[in-house]
């Protein structure tokens, strides 16, 4: 009972922790916003309404955000897991000098904070002319991506028995096909893992997209959500329907791929 | 663009965290671009037409839109919308990063009243002055056209205004045996109370205590109807007896228990929601909650039971004063279309089109005349209402210096507010950092 308790308790505190205020969200997009500002608030909803959602979906700016989101976070996962590949795959697989100095190399990039390199960037992408463009966001997110994929990757890679490369070399595949044909399809775990990740990193990104992107036809959803407001006036019921509905097709994809994630996070962890 | 000079940028890291924005990372950088020399085209009065970009914030936009077809049916040049942040802070960062670099993408800005002294010190803003004629300005109400004055020169045409008024519920009055709204904040705080206790209410008097713009806005109202000030001709006297006696009146509403402490934590949607939920019997707001006594999601109570009045005054027989905001029209200085740019302006300040807003979405005019209109008289509660309180709005000090000063006194307030110092020290403290913002600059 104790034994259980001791397991129990710290993981009720997590769920409470992590999962109440996402309820709490969920609550105050169903109800009327009268019953937001009540004093001492409801617990459980007195009335439900739809309202919030009809709000945010009446909006063309919200639906264009969904649409933008997709294009940014679907791109970044696909230029990342490109790349991440093409970059873990010698990492796990080759010996050279400097491979551990590459590899902190690339994670101390991870470390960056991306207020302090944002302003730089800005002028950097003014000179190319890539302000305000999809490109711009979609760089600088592929780019803060990379080191998580890099390094999920390289676990995964390295933990594929050699000798599958081996006999395809024997059949003649050259590096790269070996890669291509052998490698990614037996790594589709780690790979979906990575791809998760990026996408949901992508998916949540606010700060260059609100800064590099100036025409509401190009801004993603995480931009549109604070326009949910007057000058003197926050509408919470809408911005909390336009968060649920940004974090409902996140949950849905963390649960359906929910076992091929812990492979490939776990990936490497134990020495076979 | 040396290498230190990037340094430098970017070690001013307080600048950066204090406008709490990312945009200003941009902005900071700008420092650089500017001196690069990237602002080509900014020639004083020259003219120039051709499509004009128009930047509003989102709340504004579907209003805008049909305004600004008419526009371009009649001028033939198009005038298009460029979306802002809906938050005036995140708006005022997005505008001052792209006037930074140069940028002539906006022609025409949309913006607060506090922005004029900021952007025009840099020269970001075109000098109205030739265009907008003594004349032209006469037939606008003359706080809403000093507020964009700087410099001897006028940056901005008012667009609509925005004045503070005190709200009352006249049923829990009349049963508490008042008849009329309170002239001095003493008698305000002892109504509050009475009725607080007749009605068994939760609160007394709300108003938007946070610490925020709008908390720096009621600061600067109580000092002011108290007969202190922020600055006189450029001097600071926030240290000054009257504005201690304001920041004092403030707080001894919290400490009498006529506002609940709370008011140190609220903004508009939580001071609305207290006094159209039914839970305060005053409420120091701004005209735009006219517009939600029709709506049942938000108001429990009767409308008919809801009346406006001036600001009370610190001493009797004083006269009200408050301190309103209200939206103008700037142009880019480095805009290629400037005659276009002005055609606009033009159109979207003159008569129909300000009655169009007030009609349509309680925006209150600028322009003189429009007080007299019947149809505003009668559409508009607070034109029929209180008309004056509209005529005695005053303005947020100009000054290029406005963001820092608004941060520093919004602090202080609420510290004042929460009695965390006292409104002496506060006071004695803005006296100080004030004054050395404005030496700084001067």
């Amino acid at each position: 009972m104790r034994a259980r308790l001791a397991t129990w308790g710290p993981a009720l505190v997590i769920v409470l922790v992590a999962v109440l205020p996402v309820v709490w969200v969920l609550k105050m997009s169903l109800i009327p916003r009268r019953e937001l500002f009540r004093s001492p608030p409801t617990v459980l909803p007195d009335d439900i309404t739809l309202q919030h959602y009809r709000t945010v979906f009446d909006d063309p700016a919200f639906r264009q955000g969904l649409v933008n989101s997709l294009i940014i976070a679907g791109a970044t996962t696909l230029l990342a897991l490109v790349f991440g590949a093409l970059a873990a795959y010698p990492l796990a697989r080759l010996r050279f000098g400097g491979r551990t100095f590459i590899m902190t190399g690339i994670l101390a990039l991870a470390f960056f904070p991306s207020v302090a390199i944002i302003a730089p960037l800005f002028v950097e992408f003014r000179n190319l002319q890539l302000l305000n463009s999809y490109a711009a966001v979609i760089i600088v997110d592929t780019v803060f991506a990379l080191p998580l994929a890099v390094w999920i990757l390289t676990a995964f890679f390295r933990q594929l028995p050699r000798d599958l490369e081996d006999a395809a070399r024997m059949d003649g595949a050259t590096t790269l096909q070996t890669f291509r044909r052998v490698i990614v399809p037996i790594a589709a775990p780690g790979v979906f893992t990575a791809g998760i990740l990026t996408f949901i990193f992508a998916w949540n990104e606010f700060l260059f997209a609100n800064t590099f992107l100036f025409d509401e036809s190009r801004w993603p959803v995480t931009v549109v959500i604070p326009n949910f407001a007057t000058q003197y006036s926050i509408d919470y019921g809408g911005q909390a329907a336009a968060a649920i509905v940004v974090t409902v097709p996140l949950v849905l994809l963390v649960l359906v791929f929910q076992r091929r994630i812990v492979s490939g996070l776990t990936a490497g962890a134990v020495k076979g | 663009m040396s290498e230190n000079e990037t340094g430098r940028q970017l070690t001013s890291r307080r600048d950066f965290l204090k406008l709490g924005g990312t945009v200003i990372a941009g902005a900071a950088l700008f420092g650089l671009g500017a001196c690069g020399g990237s602002s080509g085209g900014a020639s004083g009065g020259g003219g120039g037409t051709g499509d004009v970009t128009l930047s509003i914030s989102p709340d504004l936009v579907d209003m805008m839109k049909p305004k600004l077809a008419a526009f371009s049916k009649a001028n033939g040049n198009t005038a298009k919308i460029r979306v802002m942040p809906a938050d005036t802070g995140a708006y005022l960062d997005r505008i001052r990063t792209q006037l930074e670099a140069g940028s002539s993408d906006i022609d025409v800005i949309a913006g607060d009243v506090s922005w004029p002294s900021q952007l025009a010190s840099n020269g970001w803003i075109e000098d109205l002055s030739a265009r907008f004629t003594k004349s032209q300005q006469d037939a606008y109400l003359p706080a809403t056209v000093a507020a964009n004055v700087w410099d001897g020169k006028v940056v901005g045409v008012p667009f609509f205004t925005d004045a503070g008024i005190l709200w009352y519920r006249t049923d829990l009055l009349e049963r508490s045996g008042y008849s009329a709204a309170p002239a001095t904040w003493a008698e305000l705080q002892e109504m509050a109370l009475k009725i607080k206790r007749d009605a068994k209410l939760e609160n007394g008097f709300v108003w938007t205590g946070a610490q925020y713009e709008g908390g720096t806005v009621l600061g600067m109202e109580f000092i002011r109807s108290a007969g202190g000030d922020i600055l006189k001709d450029g001097k600071v006297v926030i240290g000054e007896q009257d504005a201690i006696d304001g920041l004092t009146i403030a707080r001894g509403l919290v400490t009498s228990g006529a506002s609940p402490a709370a008011v140190a934590n609220f903004k508009e949607d939580e001071t609305t929601g207290a006094f159209l939920g039914g839970n305060a019997a005053f409420m120091r707001n701004w005209p735009y909650v006219f517009g939600l006594l029709g709506d049942r999601e938000q108001t429990t109570i009767d409308p008919a039971t809801i009346a406006v009045a001036q600001i009370p005054t610190a001493r009797a027989g004083g006269t009200s004063v408050n301190v309103g905001g209200g939206w103008n029209f700037f142009m880019n200085a480095n805009s290629a279309k400037k005659d276009t740019a002005w055609e606009l302006i033009r159109f979207l300040s003159n008569d129909a089109q300000q009655k169009a807003w007030a009609l349509e979405g309680a925006y209150l005019p600028t322009r003189k005349a429009l007080y007299e209109d019947p149809e505003i008289v009668d559409a508009m509660q607070v034109v029929k209402k209180d008309k004056e309180a509209v005529f005695q709005t005053t303005t947020p000090p100009v000054s290029p210096f406005y963001a820092d000063m608004s941060r520093l006194m919004a602090e202080r307030f609420n510290a004042s507010l929460r009695g965390t110092t006292s409104p002496g020290d506060a006071a004695a403290k803005l006296q100080d950092d004030l004054s050395a913002i404005v030496a700084k600059g001067g």
